[in-house]
Parts: C-alpha cells; structure tokens; sequence
C-alpha cells in the first residue's frame, strides 16, 4: 500500500520527563480519509508539527509525500495544504488580501478554484482577518490550504470552538471538497463522534503512544460490546474474558467492552453460562472512550 | 528531455515566482511599518523646536521613547510574525526571501529613525562639539542593533524576556551614555519599568482582540508616562556628575588666594539618587552648599563671590561668602536660563563693584533664535543690579569658550570696551547698555 505519511520511532520529549511522542510508526494510505485521534495532550498536535517540520523533533523519521520531514521541509511545504488550531493570519488584511497575499507563495495556486472556495464558504473578501468568526477564520484557513490543490491536506483539530452546525458543514465541507479529486485528509480531532461520519481510517493515539491504527470498519468489528445476564454473578468476571477493555456490573447484568473480538471471545463468554448473552456494536465515541479512557472517569 | 521527466516527478507544484513572492513581501512590509516609521520618524521631527524651549529635556525623553519604540516593534514584529525566519509557518518561505524579509527589510524602520534622530541632534547647538559627524551613524546603527537583538531574544526567550534584555542592552550602550549619570539605578528601573509595563499591556490588549492601533496608541502613551520622570531626573541632575567621590573644578586662584569648590556625592534615602553635597574652599576654610556653587572671585582679601544656580532654576544667585564671620549673603539674582555655570567666564572689576559674566546665549535672553555664541552679563554689586551688556559674542581664540572674548581697557570713565571675534562693543556701566563701536572709533 502507498502511504502519504509514514513515521518510524518517532519522538518528541520536552525536557527530560515529559514524553509527548513516544516512538510512533504511523501510516496514512494515499487517498485516504485518515482520523487522528487522541484525548486532549495526547500529543496530536505535537506529531503534526514535526511532520511539517514546525517542532523539532527528538528522535526517529517521517516521511511526507515520500519526502524526508526535515530536510525537504520546504517541498513538503508546496505540496501539503495545512489548517492548524489558531491558524496565524495576519489580522489586519482583508479576507481578498489574504489571499492574494498567500498566492505569491505557490505556482499551483488556482484562482477559480480560490473564488469559487470563497463563495462556497461564503466569505467576504472586503472583511478584515480580525473582524472574522472564529469558524470564518478556519473557513479562509481552509481556502488558503486547499487553493493550489494539494496532494495532502492535514487538519489539527479544524473544529475547535465551532458551533455544532458550522463543524458539521464545516467538516463535511472538507471532505467532500478534497474527495472529489482523490487526495488524502489527514485529519486530528477530540470531538470522536463527528469523525465517524467522515473518517475511513483511524490511528487513536494515548499519552504519546499510537494504541490503535486500522481502517473503521476494521476497529468497529474488532471492539465490541457483551452484555451478559446471570443468575448468580460471577466473580472476576474481567479475568474470566480475554482482552477485556471496560465492565460494568449493574444488578444480575454485566456489560464488558473487549477488545480484538472473535469466536473465541465468543466461546469464552458462554463459557461463563450467562442466562442470555447479546453482542452489540459500538459507536467510534464509545470505542475511543473504552480504548483511552481510565475506569474511574469512564 | 530532462526538463519534462522532472515535470513528471514533480507535477503538482512548484514555488510562486520569486519577484511576485517578493513584491507580496515588500507590499505586506510597507503596510506594516508605515506607522511605527511614522512615529518614528515625525515625533522627533515635530519635537525638534520643544529641545530649544525647554532646554532639552524634550529630547532626553525623546531618545528613551525611541528606543522603546525600536525595542516593542522588535518583539511585536517577531511574536506576530507569519512568515518571519523564526517564525515556524507552513507557508513555503524559500530561503533567500525568508532572511531577507525576516532580517533585512525589517531593519528600514530603525535605520531611518536613526537617520532622522541622528541628524537632528547635530542640528542642536546645546551638543556643540559632542555632536559630531558621526552622530548619524552612531545612533542608525545603534538602533538597528537594538532591534536585531530584540528580534532575536523574542525568537529564543519568547517577548517578556526578551524585554529584559533589550531594555539591559540599551540601557548599558546608549549613546548618551546614561549608565555614567549619577541616577545610574533610577534610569534602569525606570526605562526596564517602563518598557515591561507597555509590553504587560500590549499582551493584555492583544488578548482582549483591541486592534493594533489602538494598542500601539496606548503601550506609547504608557511608555511616555513611565520616562517622563527620566526625562526630567536626567535634566534636572545634569550638572551632578559622580557616585560617591570628590572632585575641585575650576579653582580661582588670585595672588595668595585661592578658592575652589569641593563636590560630595551622598546617596539619598532611596538609595537611588545621588545627592550633591557641594562646599566652597578658600585656602583652608570651608563652607557647605545646599547645590552647586561655585566661586567667581574675590571681592576683597574676606569676600568670596560665589554664583549659585539649583537643577532646573532660571536664576543665577549672586552670593557673597564672608570667609572670617563664615556667613552667606545673596547679593541678587538674575535670570539667566538654566546652565549658567556650565560654560562660563567671571571677571570682577578692580574696585570690586563690577561683575562681568559671561555665560552660553539661551532662549531667556535672544528670543525665537538658535542661541548662539555668549551673553555678557554686567551686574552692579553695590546697587544691585544686572543687565545682559551683550548677547551672541564669540570667542576670539579658535578653541570655544567665554574667556576667549577679552576685555579691553576697562573701566574707565564710567565706560569699558569688550572685543570679541568680530566686533568692539562699548559698555556703559552706569546705564549697563552697550553699542557695537564703528572699526574708525575703535583703532582712535
């Protein structure tokens, strides 16, 4: 398989105890809609920026477009579209100066494509940067990425401080705009349950470290629910079930999230001679909660 | 052909034109900097006049808030920064236009200020011979430094430390040398206060989204506020020159008699400023000043004259120290402008009754001029009373000072005859007019 982004042992340490990245191999397939999720400080921001080479890195590799993060950071520059948590943007140009401002910056840019992008997110080009919404902000964040028509576009966390309406448009906006023509979205997020309806992919990342890194359909079939009913509840129950994620005791009723579910998993939950024994699947959110949540907030 | 099969390795992008990339530059620079070079560049140009008026003290404030100014643009211009060389940005920045537009361009504004500032402290005559040639280029790269340095301590310490730092650079390599005033620890706290302050608010503002100019308005006019006191310390203490030592200037030695003054430095309560403490000597008896003092000659073998002008005052205090019964009394006091005894000449007539001092022109005496040159003041100390005889006289020999232009046959019947480098001037004691003698009058 062909991967847009691809990291070996990748590290970022600050200092010499906090660990934001902890040896991430991470591969997005080209064409991809890839989801990077992670809880607030897992450090997807962090990875981010060391594939764009705006943070140095501590340790290991990545490679962007087949191009080395550091050295060919430039390069890496022209052909990767990027809209950041609190893009800057120079607040006292106008939203038309703006863009002809970036334009200057790449010989790919399509003005066609640029003002019908405007029009599309509706934006006016007489209005200052400063005068704008937080969502029109990364609206023209957007436009400015996506204008020379790069072959990778990634989005840290575009949604943050959006309203519900403007991050879904906004989120399906992105999507069905860079689809069209094939390319990959590589994507961060908190807010699990919006990246469900967009994302093919998805790496879930926890304290620095990537916990889980498949396609969704692949994760949906391997983490699943089992609510289990007794007559007498047994003891030790998470013991009794291999990989078992999340249990929930509530009267004779044992709800268990497991984690790489098959027959055998199966098997071993009748063995436990539950009165009744339903398998449900779970939404992204529920899965992510299992996965990087602790017990005692869960 | 090769120049097709790298087209097909690389078929997405290339970077933008350089010209255009630069000229997107060059136009984003200008509508930054137009204000801050306009600030620059006018507040010392509109001030110019205030520095004759007000003996300068316009002008020491001015050299602080243009620092400041220089210093605060540094780290604005850094931490706001999109496409600046520390700047971490995704815009594809190639590398000549980066530091070229990063280090280069950026420096317009402090150079010009430089240039600007420079210039017209050469047009100030209150520098004199300080302010030579190389003023202008001094003080253009003085702040293009301080700006560099600024720009470079915001990328690697972040803006509050990088504050610090200029505002310790600038206050250690001033070209006015103010680390050698005698308020060496007053200005530090001051400029650092002052420049920390404006940058506190101008963090505050930004946060609260209150746009750039209204931003810049404030952080200046907090700037302005905090040096104002600077301004006037510098001024007012600009005679008291030390820490704590000893220094005798200008002994007065007539025959057997001698008369100097001794300066002490004492610091004051705040520990912050240095408190003159001067006396005059005669031979081996002392006496104590509450401010300069300092002798013009002797009257007889007990009566020491003594010229007496506090920080700040207009008057010149004409005293009369009576060395056997150690007692002080002012003759008069007579307005001459601030600095009466920074350059300056005395004679006494050989009777004891007449004064003749001279002392730099200023405004109190020639009215919307450029001082230029000396007055001759003529003070009747029997009478008393005191008349400028002359204004704008200019030293005869080629070295600048008032005891250059001499006086000719004095003191007789009723009259005497004063020569300076270009004329012959009459004075009439009992009026304490003079006339500027034909050249036919003056050989007879």
């Amino acid at each position: 398989m062909d991967h847009v982004i691809e990291t070996r042992n990748l590290t970022k340490r600050f200092g010499r105890k906090s660990l934001a990245v902890d040896h991430l191999a991470l591969q997005v397939p080209r064409g991809s809609v890839f989801a990077f999720l992670g809880r607030n400080g897992a450090g997807k921001t962090t990875t981010i920026r060391m594939l764009l080479h705006l943070l140095d890195k501590t340790a290991g590799t990545a490679q962007i477009l087949g191009l080395d993060s550091v050295q060919d950071a430039l390069e890496i520059k022209r052909r990767v579209g990027f809209v950041g948590d609190g893009q800057l943007m120079y607040d006292w140009m106008s939203v038309d100066e703006m863009i002809w401002f970036c334009k200057g910056f790449y010989q790919g840019w399509d003005d066609a494509f640029a003002g019908e992008m405007k029009t599309k997110l509706e934006l006016s080009g007489k209005t200052k940067v400063r005068a704008l919404s937080r969502g029109q902000q990364a609206k023209l964040a957007l436009l400015l990425a996506m204008a020379y028509r790069p072959e990778l576009l990634i989005l840290d966390e575009p949604t943050t401080g959006l309203d519900v309406v403007v991050r879904r448009n906004f989120l399906e906006g992105v999507i069905e705009l860079i689809q069209e023509e094939g390319r990959t979205v590589f994507f961060s997020s908190h807010i699990v349950h919006e990246v469900e309806r967009v994302a093919d992919w998805v790496g879930i990342i926890d304290n620095g470290r990537l916990i889980h890194c498949s396609t969704l359909e692949e994760l949906k079939a391997k983490v699943k629910r089992l609510v289990l009913s007794f007559e007498t509840m047994p003891a030790d129950l998470a013991k009794k079930l291999p990989n078992t994620l999340l249990l929930s005791e509530a009267g004779r009723q044992a709800t268990i999230i497991v984690n790489d579910f098959s027959e055998d998993t199966l098997a071993a939950a009748r063995a436990l001679k539950p009165s009744r024994l339903d398998v449900e699947d779970l939404s992204l959110e529920d899965i992510f909660v299992a996965m990087v949540g602790h017990p005692e907030e869960v | 052909m090769a120049t097709a099969r790298v087209h097909e390795q690389r078929p997405i992008v290339s970077s933008g034109h350089p010209l255009s990339l630069c000229g997107r530059l060059l136009w984003k620079e200008w509508r930054e900097d137009w204000l801050p070079l306009a600030i620059g560049v006018g507040l010392p140009l509109l001030s110019r006049p205030l520095w004759d008026r007000f003996d300068g003290s316009p002008f020491l404030v001015l050299n602080f808030l243009v620092i400041c100014l220089t210093m605060l643009w540094a780290v604005y211009r850094t931490q706001n920064s999109v496409t600046g060389a520390n700047a971490r940005t995704a815009l594809p920045m190639p590398g000549v236009p980066r530091w070229l537009f990063a280090i280069a361009v950026p420096l317009i504004v402090p150079a010009s200020i430089g240039l600007i500032f420079g210039g017209l402290i050469r047009t100030w005559p209150a520098f004199g011979e300080m302010a030579g040639l190389g003023m202008m280029p001094a003080f253009t790269l003085y702040l293009m430094a301080g700006y560099a340095i600024c720009t470079v301590a915001t990328s690697a310490f972040t803006a509050f430390p990088a504050v610090l730092i200029g505002a310790g650079w600038m206050i250690l390599t001033n070209p006015f040398e103010i680390n050698h005033l005698e308020e060496k620890s007053l200005l530090c706290v001051l400029v650092v206060a002052g420049a920390l302050l404006a940058q506190a608010v101008w963090e505050i503002l930004a946060a609260q989204r209150i746009f750039f100019a209204g931003r810049l308005a404030i952080a200046l006019a907090l700037i302005l506020l905090a040096l104002f006191p600077l301004g006037m310390a510098q001024s007012f203490h600009r005679e008291e020159v030390g820490g704590e030592w000893r220094f005798t200037p200008y002994p007065y030695i007539s025959g057997t008699y001698q008369a100097s003054v001794d300066q002490f430095h004492s610091k004051g309560p705040s520990g912050l400023l240095y408190h003159p403490k001067p006396s005059v000597r005669m031979n081996d008896l002392i006496h104590g000043f509450d401010s300069f003092a300092q002798p013009l000659g002797f009257r007889d073998a007990t009566h020491v004259l003594v010229g007496q002008q506090k920080p700040g005052e207009e008057k010149l205090h004409l005293l009369e120290w009576d060395v056997a019964a150690d007692t002080v009394r002012e003759i008069i006091a007579f307005r001459t402008g601030r600095y009466a005894l920074y350059r300056w000449h005395s004679e006494l007539s050989p009777d004891g009754r007449y004064l003749f001092f001279y002392t730099d022109s200023s405004p109190a005496s020639v009215i919307r001029k450029i001082p230029i040159g000396f007055d001759l003041w003529v003070v009747d100390l029997n009478t008393p009373r005191a008349g400028v005889a002359a204004t704008g006289m200019m030293a005869n020999q080629a070295y600048i000072g008032p005891s250059g232009t001499t006086i000719m046959q004095p003191f007789q019947a009723g009259r005497c005859y004063v020569k300076d480098k270009d004329r012959i001037v009459e004075i009439n004691l009992a009026t304490l007019q003079s006339r500027a003698m034909k050249a036919r009058e003056a050989k007879r």
